[in-house]
Protein backbone atom coordinates (compact mmCIF):
# COMPACT_ATOMS: atom_id res chain seq x y z
CA UNK A 1 0.00 0.00 0.00
CA UNK A 2 0.82 3.58 0.15
CA UNK A 3 2.48 3.82 3.32
CA UNK A 4 5.51 1.66 1.85
CA UNK A 5 6.49 4.13 -1.17
CA UNK A 6 5.38 7.38 0.63
CA UNK A 7 5.35 8.32 3.97
CA UNK A 8 2.39 10.99 5.45
CA UNK A 9 3.95 14.18 4.43
CA UNK A 10 5.18 13.26 1.31
CA UNK A 11 1.26 12.08 0.63
CA UNK A 12 -0.06 15.00 1.70
CA UNK A 13 2.26 17.24 -0.48
CA UNK A 14 1.73 14.85 -3.48
CA UNK A 15 -2.74 14.78 -2.66
CA UNK A 16 -2.64 19.25 -2.36
CA UNK A 17 -0.40 18.49 -6.17
CA UNK A 18 -3.00 16.33 -7.22
CA UNK A 19 -5.54 18.49 -6.26
CA UNK A 20 -4.61 21.58 -8.43
CA UNK A 21 -4.51 19.46 -11.56
CA UNK A 22 -7.63 17.59 -10.50
CA UNK A 23 -9.09 21.26 -9.99
CA UNK A 24 -7.95 22.49 -13.74
CA UNK A 25 -9.14 19.22 -15.16
CA UNK A 26 -12.51 19.73 -13.45
CA UNK A 27 -12.82 23.45 -14.84
CA UNK A 28 -12.43 21.72 -18.26
CA UNK A 29 -15.24 19.57 -18.16
CA UNK A 30 -17.52 22.19 -16.51
CA UNK A 31 -17.09 24.24 -19.38
CA UNK A 32 -17.64 21.34 -21.85
CA UNK A 33 -20.89 21.30 -20.26
CA UNK A 34 -21.82 24.40 -19.15
CA UNK A 35 -22.55 23.32 -15.67
CA UNK A 36 -20.95 22.65 -12.04
CA UNK A 37 -18.77 19.71 -11.21
CA UNK A 38 -18.10 18.28 -7.77
CA UNK A 39 -14.73 17.29 -7.20
CA UNK A 40 -14.06 14.92 -4.42
CA UNK A 41 -10.37 14.29 -2.53
CA UNK A 42 -8.85 12.01 -4.92
CA UNK A 43 -8.03 8.53 -3.87
CA UNK A 44 -3.29 8.15 -3.93
CA UNK A 45 -1.93 5.30 -3.17
CA UNK A 46 0.84 2.82 -4.03
CA UNK A 47 -0.57 -0.49 -6.25
CA UNK A 48 0.65 -4.08 -6.68
CA UNK A 49 -0.72 -6.43 -9.67
CA UNK A 50 -3.33 -7.27 -6.99
CA UNK A 51 -4.33 -4.50 -6.57
CA UNK A 52 -4.91 -3.10 -9.96
CA UNK A 53 -6.83 -7.00 -10.15
CA UNK A 54 -9.48 -5.29 -7.09
CA UNK A 55 -9.38 -1.78 -8.96
CA UNK A 56 -10.44 -3.53 -12.34
CA UNK A 57 -13.24 -5.98 -10.53
CA UNK A 58 -14.32 -2.66 -9.00
CA UNK A 59 -14.80 -0.98 -12.16
CA UNK A 60 -17.10 -4.16 -13.72
CA UNK A 61 -19.11 -3.79 -10.31
CA UNK A 62 -19.67 -0.23 -10.77
CA UNK A 63 -20.24 0.42 -14.90
CA UNK A 64 -22.37 -2.14 -16.36
CA UNK A 65 -20.82 -0.87 -19.79
CA UNK A 66 -18.13 1.25 -20.46
CA UNK A 67 -16.19 3.56 -23.23
CA UNK A 68 -12.62 3.94 -22.02
CA UNK A 69 -9.78 6.62 -23.84
CA UNK A 70 -6.41 5.79 -22.99
CA UNK A 71 -3.14 8.19 -23.00
CA UNK A 72 -0.07 7.26 -22.24
CA UNK A 73 2.85 9.71 -21.00
CA UNK A 74 6.32 9.66 -21.00
CA UNK A 75 9.63 11.28 -19.73
CA UNK A 76 10.65 11.82 -16.14
CA UNK A 77 6.66 11.02 -15.16
CA UNK A 78 5.69 8.53 -17.20
CA UNK A 79 2.72 6.57 -17.10
CA UNK A 80 -0.93 5.92 -18.64
CA UNK A 81 -4.36 8.03 -17.72
CA UNK A 82 -7.61 6.40 -18.51
CA UNK A 83 -10.57 8.38 -19.05
CA UNK A 84 -13.44 6.18 -18.33
CA UNK A 85 -17.50 6.77 -18.94
CA UNK A 86 -19.81 4.70 -18.05
CA UNK A 87 -23.33 4.72 -19.53
CA UNK A 88 -24.62 8.00 -17.42
CA UNK A 89 -22.04 9.99 -18.60
CA UNK A 90 -21.88 8.91 -22.64
CA UNK A 91 -25.90 9.64 -22.22
CA UNK A 92 -25.18 13.05 -20.50
CA UNK A 93 -22.73 14.30 -23.05
CA UNK A 94 -25.49 13.20 -25.70
CA UNK A 95 -28.35 15.46 -23.84
CA UNK A 96 -26.09 18.19 -23.68
CA UNK A 97 -24.24 18.38 -26.92
CA UNK A 98 -27.32 17.10 -28.68
CA UNK A 99 -25.68 14.77 -31.06
CA UNK A 100 -27.89 12.67 -33.04
CA UNK A 101 -26.85 9.16 -32.51
CA UNK A 102 -29.55 7.26 -34.82
CA UNK A 103 -27.55 8.05 -37.94
CA UNK A 104 -25.62 5.55 -39.60
CA UNK A 105 -22.38 7.56 -38.78
CA UNK A 106 -23.40 8.05 -35.55
CA UNK A 107 -21.12 5.79 -34.00
CA UNK A 108 -18.24 7.35 -35.16
CA UNK A 109 -19.17 10.72 -34.15
CA UNK A 110 -19.56 9.39 -30.85
CA UNK A 111 -16.24 8.03 -30.58
CA UNK A 112 -14.63 11.17 -31.83
CA UNK A 113 -16.70 13.38 -29.36
CA UNK A 114 -16.02 10.68 -26.59
CA UNK A 115 -12.26 10.93 -27.86
CA UNK A 116 -11.96 14.88 -28.16
CA UNK A 117 -13.28 15.27 -24.17
CA UNK A 118 -10.90 12.85 -22.80
CA UNK A 119 -8.01 13.92 -24.90
CA UNK A 120 -8.72 17.24 -22.98
CA UNK A 121 -9.40 15.97 -18.98
CA UNK A 122 -6.58 13.31 -19.85
CA UNK A 123 -3.93 15.83 -21.00
CA UNK A 124 -5.12 19.04 -19.36
CA UNK A 125 -4.35 16.25 -15.95
CA UNK A 126 -1.05 15.00 -16.90
CA UNK A 127 0.37 17.85 -18.23
CA UNK A 128 -0.78 20.08 -15.14
CA UNK A 129 0.87 17.42 -12.40
CA UNK A 130 4.06 17.13 -14.86
CA UNK A 131 4.45 20.94 -14.99
CA UNK A 132 3.46 21.26 -11.04
CA UNK A 133 5.91 18.70 -10.13
CA UNK A 134 8.33 20.07 -12.05
CA UNK A 135 8.82 16.43 -13.71
CA UNK A 136 9.23 16.80 -17.45
CA UNK A 137 6.76 14.72 -19.49
CA UNK A 138 4.72 14.34 -23.28
CA UNK A 139 1.89 12.62 -24.32
CA UNK A 140 1.89 10.46 -27.18
CA UNK A 141 -1.69 10.57 -28.70
CA UNK A 142 -4.94 9.61 -27.14
CA UNK A 143 -6.93 6.22 -28.09
CA UNK A 144 -10.09 4.75 -27.71
CA UNK A 145 -9.66 1.73 -25.71
CA UNK A 146 -13.34 0.77 -25.45
CA UNK A 147 -16.82 2.16 -27.03
CA UNK A 148 -19.74 1.42 -25.52
CA UNK A 149 -19.00 -2.63 -24.30
CA UNK A 150 -19.78 -4.62 -21.70
CA UNK A 151 -16.71 -3.13 -18.91
CA UNK A 152 -15.57 -6.85 -18.67
CA UNK A 153 -14.84 -6.88 -22.24
CA UNK A 154 -12.52 -3.97 -22.06
CA UNK A 155 -9.16 -3.88 -23.58
CA UNK A 156 -6.87 -1.54 -21.33
CA UNK A 157 -3.21 -0.98 -21.98
CA UNK A 158 -3.84 0.38 -18.36
CA UNK A 159 -4.19 -2.90 -16.72
CA UNK A 160 -2.36 -4.89 -19.61
CA UNK A 161 1.20 -5.45 -18.19
CA UNK A 162 -0.36 -6.60 -14.49
CA UNK A 163 1.26 -10.00 -15.28
CA UNK A 164 4.97 -8.18 -15.98
CA UNK A 165 4.16 -5.76 -12.44
CA UNK A 166 6.78 -7.02 -9.84
CA UNK A 167 6.68 -3.52 -7.83
CA UNK A 168 4.36 -1.00 -6.94
CA UNK A 169 3.23 1.56 -8.63
CA UNK A 170 1.49 4.72 -8.20
CA UNK A 171 -2.67 5.03 -8.78
CA UNK A 172 -4.12 7.93 -8.86
CA UNK A 173 -8.35 7.71 -9.11
CA UNK A 174 -9.98 10.87 -9.62
CA UNK A 175 -14.05 10.90 -10.08
CA UNK A 176 -15.59 13.79 -10.89
CA UNK A 177 -19.43 14.41 -10.29
CA UNK A 178 -21.72 16.36 -12.91
CA UNK A 179 -24.09 17.77 -10.55
CA UNK A 180 -26.46 18.83 -13.11
CA UNK A 181 -27.43 15.29 -14.70
CA UNK A 182 -26.05 13.29 -11.62
CA UNK A 183 -23.00 11.67 -13.35
CA UNK A 184 -19.76 10.44 -12.67
CA UNK A 185 -16.58 10.70 -14.84
CA UNK A 186 -13.47 9.19 -14.08
CA UNK A 187 -9.74 9.35 -14.67
CA UNK A 188 -7.38 6.67 -13.53
CA UNK A 189 -3.84 7.63 -13.88
CA UNK A 190 -1.30 5.18 -12.83
CA UNK A 191 2.62 6.17 -12.69
CA UNK A 192 4.97 3.69 -13.73
CA UNK A 193 7.66 2.76 -10.70
CA UNK A 194 10.70 4.13 -12.29
CA UNK A 195 8.95 7.36 -11.63
CA UNK A 196 8.82 7.01 -7.98
CA UNK A 197 12.64 8.05 -6.57
CA UNK A 198 12.76 11.11 -8.67
CA UNK A 199 9.05 12.35 -7.64
CA UNK A 200 10.08 11.21 -4.03
CA UNK A 201 13.29 13.54 -4.21
CA UNK A 202 10.75 16.19 -5.91
CA UNK A 203 8.05 15.88 -2.61
CA UNK A 204 10.89 15.80 -0.58
CA UNK A 205 12.09 19.64 -1.38
CA UNK A 206 8.22 20.66 -0.63
CA UNK A 207 7.86 19.59 2.64
CA UNK B 1 -5.70 45.13 17.63
CA UNK B 2 -4.83 42.11 15.86
CA UNK B 3 -6.51 40.37 13.64
CA UNK B 4 -7.25 36.58 14.29
CA UNK B 5 -7.02 34.43 11.44
CA UNK B 6 -7.92 30.53 11.09
CA UNK B 7 -6.28 28.83 8.33
CA UNK B 8 -8.87 25.43 7.46
CA UNK B 9 -7.29 22.99 5.02
CA UNK B 10 -6.87 19.38 4.95
CA UNK B 11 -3.82 19.46 3.67
CA UNK B 12 -0.78 19.74 6.33
CA UNK B 13 1.36 21.38 3.84
CA UNK B 14 -1.00 23.87 2.50
CA UNK B 15 -1.62 25.15 6.10
CA UNK B 16 2.03 25.42 6.67
CA UNK B 17 2.37 27.51 3.25
CA UNK B 18 -0.51 29.54 4.20
CA UNK B 19 0.55 30.27 7.27
CA UNK B 20 4.38 31.05 6.77
CA UNK B 21 2.81 33.70 3.80
CA UNK B 22 0.86 35.08 6.85
CA UNK B 23 3.63 35.50 9.07
CA UNK B 24 5.73 37.69 6.42
CA UNK B 25 2.57 39.52 5.63
CA UNK B 26 2.15 40.85 8.60
CA UNK B 27 4.15 39.58 11.09
CA UNK B 28 3.52 39.49 14.49
CA UNK B 29 0.61 41.84 13.71
CA UNK B 30 -1.89 38.77 13.46
CA UNK B 31 -2.27 35.65 15.91
CA UNK B 32 -2.96 32.65 13.68
CA UNK B 33 -5.49 29.19 14.45
CA UNK B 34 -5.36 26.39 11.88
CA UNK B 35 -8.00 23.57 11.66
CA UNK B 36 -7.66 20.51 9.68
CA UNK B 37 -11.02 20.11 8.29
CA UNK B 38 -14.48 21.76 7.99
CA UNK B 39 -15.35 20.10 11.03
CA UNK B 40 -12.56 21.67 13.26
CA UNK B 41 -13.05 25.22 11.86
CA UNK B 42 -16.46 25.32 13.03
CA UNK B 43 -16.02 24.20 16.22
CA UNK B 44 -13.58 26.97 16.66
CA UNK B 45 -15.63 29.29 14.99
CA UNK B 46 -18.36 28.66 17.62
CA UNK B 47 -15.74 29.05 20.03
CA UNK B 48 -13.86 32.36 19.85
CA UNK B 49 -13.82 35.07 17.96
CA UNK B 50 -11.74 35.10 14.53
CA UNK B 51 -11.72 38.26 12.13
CA UNK B 52 -10.84 36.30 8.85
CA UNK B 53 -11.07 32.74 7.99
CA UNK B 54 -8.49 31.42 5.07
CA UNK B 55 -10.76 28.34 3.87
CA UNK B 56 -10.50 25.57 1.48
CA UNK B 57 -13.35 23.77 -0.45
CA UNK B 58 -11.84 20.47 -1.17
CA UNK B 59 -12.06 18.78 1.38
CA UNK B 60 -13.17 15.09 2.88
CA UNK B 61 -16.18 15.04 4.69
CA UNK B 62 -17.93 18.54 5.59
CA UNK B 63 -16.24 20.74 2.66
CA UNK B 64 -15.14 24.50 2.48
CA UNK B 65 -19.41 24.82 0.37
CA UNK B 66 -20.65 23.48 3.89
CA UNK B 67 -18.86 25.46 6.58
CA UNK B 68 -19.69 28.86 4.52
CA UNK B 69 -23.12 27.28 4.95
CA UNK B 70 -23.29 26.80 8.21
CA UNK B 71 -21.54 29.69 9.23
CA UNK B 72 -24.47 31.76 7.16
CA UNK B 73 -26.68 29.79 9.30
CA UNK B 74 -24.99 30.81 12.73
CA UNK B 75 -25.11 34.47 11.40
CA UNK B 76 -21.27 34.43 12.21
CA UNK B 77 -19.24 37.35 10.92
CA UNK B 78 -15.81 36.27 10.54
CA UNK B 79 -14.73 37.33 6.57
CA UNK B 80 -14.02 34.17 4.33
CA UNK B 81 -11.37 34.23 2.01
CA UNK B 82 -11.48 30.90 -0.17
CA UNK B 83 -8.16 29.48 -1.07
CA UNK B 84 -8.83 26.95 -3.55
CA UNK B 85 -7.78 24.51 -6.77
CA UNK B 86 -11.70 24.43 -7.80
CA UNK B 87 -11.36 26.46 -10.58
CA UNK B 88 -14.51 26.40 -11.70
CA UNK B 89 -16.75 29.76 -12.88
CA UNK B 90 -19.75 28.57 -10.72
CA UNK B 91 -17.69 27.62 -7.97
CA UNK B 92 -16.37 30.94 -7.39
CA UNK B 93 -20.05 32.19 -7.98
CA UNK B 94 -21.12 30.06 -5.07
CA UNK B 95 -18.65 31.08 -2.72
CA UNK B 96 -19.58 34.71 -3.11
CA UNK B 97 -23.13 33.99 -3.33
CA UNK B 98 -22.68 32.19 -0.10
CA UNK B 99 -20.40 35.41 1.39
CA UNK B 100 -17.26 34.57 0.88
CA UNK B 101 -15.28 37.83 0.46
CA UNK B 102 -12.75 36.15 -1.49
CA UNK B 103 -11.23 33.43 -3.61
CA UNK B 104 -7.74 32.66 -4.66
CA UNK B 105 -6.54 30.00 -6.90
CA UNK B 106 -4.08 27.82 -6.07
CA UNK B 107 -1.26 27.18 -5.51
CA UNK B 108 -1.50 30.19 -3.53
CA UNK B 109 0.99 33.22 -4.04
CA UNK B 110 2.01 36.07 -1.83
CA UNK B 111 0.97 38.75 -3.95
CA UNK B 112 -2.62 37.82 -4.33
CA UNK B 113 -3.34 37.20 -0.71
CA UNK B 114 -1.49 40.45 0.45
CA UNK B 115 -3.91 42.09 -1.76
CA UNK B 116 -7.26 40.13 -0.72
CA UNK B 117 -5.77 40.99 3.31
CA UNK B 118 -5.30 44.60 1.74
CA UNK B 119 -9.35 44.87 0.61
CA UNK B 120 -9.84 43.74 4.24
CA UNK B 121 -8.32 46.11 5.65
CA UNK B 122 -5.57 43.84 7.28
CA UNK B 123 -2.35 44.41 5.33
CA UNK B 124 -0.62 47.23 3.85
CA UNK B 125 -1.60 47.11 -0.18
Amino acid sequence: MAEELFDEDERDVLGETVNVAMGKAGATLADAFSGFVNLRVPEIRAVSAADLRATRARLVQTYERISVLEQEFFGEFAGTIAVVYGPASYAALRQVLGFDDREGDGRRQREELLLELGNALASTCVLELGALLEMRTGLRPPRMMAFDVPTKDADWHLFGELESLAGQMLLIDIVFHLEAHDVPFELIVTVQAACIPLLKQVLAKRI
Amino acid sequence: MSPTILVVDDSKSSRKVNLALLRELLGEQASCLEANGGEQALQILSEQAVDVVLLDLTMPGVSGFDVLSEMRKRELTARVIVISADIQRVAKERVASLGASGFIEKPIRMEPLRAMLAQLGIAHG
